[in-house]
């Protein structure tokens, strides 16, 4: 939930396959489309500066340490896909 | 079973405090990754106040950063709700006859895992597995 604010108008130019996703996002709904993106995309990028300060303090993980905690974590992410999708079946 | 955030894990105290102590970087490449993978971490709020207790004023600081700053946007915090209260207060007492009883906060990091279906990230393997069964991932 992001707190009421001001808008301004701006203008922006932007590729062709931009231009062409706006377009099926439909003009009422593109502020609030391309909002929405710049605000994941800043969410994003502060976190990646915040991970990029911890690693600073603490360390950096090694490619072989991130490697391994991706496999982890794709794991984690598909057997909850799995879990889902059999309670789904189920009911 | 929620329809909230996609979660990679739920962290029990152990990885908290390994996070706010600086053990090892395993924590923060769990962290990192699921960042990376648009995933979220869950933390039960009983188990972030335990883990507050086991930290020098120092060590708060960095968890302070983990769940209050940027990156707590990555973290989902759990709380323990009336009914929740009740389930895991019988448990604990039920449980309690045992020689090395779960914590409060372990019981709710497994309630949280179990509801959310997601791995969990403990210290403390046995425990975790014997309340949510053989088959659950645990790290």
């Amino acid at each position: 939930m992001y707190p009421v604010s001001m808008t301004k108008r701006i203008t922006i130019s932007v590729p062709d396959d931009v231009a062409e996703r706006l377009k099926a996002v439909g003009p009422r709904q593109i502020s609030s489309y391309v909002s929405q993106a710049v605000r994941q995309t800043t969410e994003r990028e502060n976190m990646n500066q915040a991970l990029e300060e911890l690693f600073e303090r603490f360390g950096r993980p090694s490619p072989a340490e991130l490697d391994h905690a991706r496999r982890l974590t794709d794991q984690a992410i598909a057997w909850r896909a799995e879990q889902l999708r059999n309670r789904g079946s189920a009911t | 079973m929620t329809d909230g955030p996609p979660l990679a894990y739920v962290f029990d105290i152990h990885p908290l405090i390994s996070y706010a102590r600086s053990d090892s970087l395993f924590v923060p490449s769990l962290v990192a990754t699921s960042v990376e993978r648009n995933q979220y971490i869950a933390v039960s709020t009983v188990t972030l106040a335990h883990a507050y207790r086991e930290l020098s004023e120092d060590e708060a600081l960095v968890l302070d950063m983990l769940s209050g700053g940027h990156l707590a946007t990555a973290f989902v915090m759990k709380p323990l709700d009336a009914p929740a209260a009740r389930r895991i207060g019988r448990q604990a007492r039920h449980l309690g006859r045992m020689p090395s009883p779960p914590s409060l906060s372990t019981l709710h990091t497994a309630e949280v895992a179990k509801h959310d279906v997601a791995t969990v990230v403990t210290g403390d393997r046995e425990t975790v597995r014997s309340l949510l069964g053989s088959d659950w991932p645990i790290l």
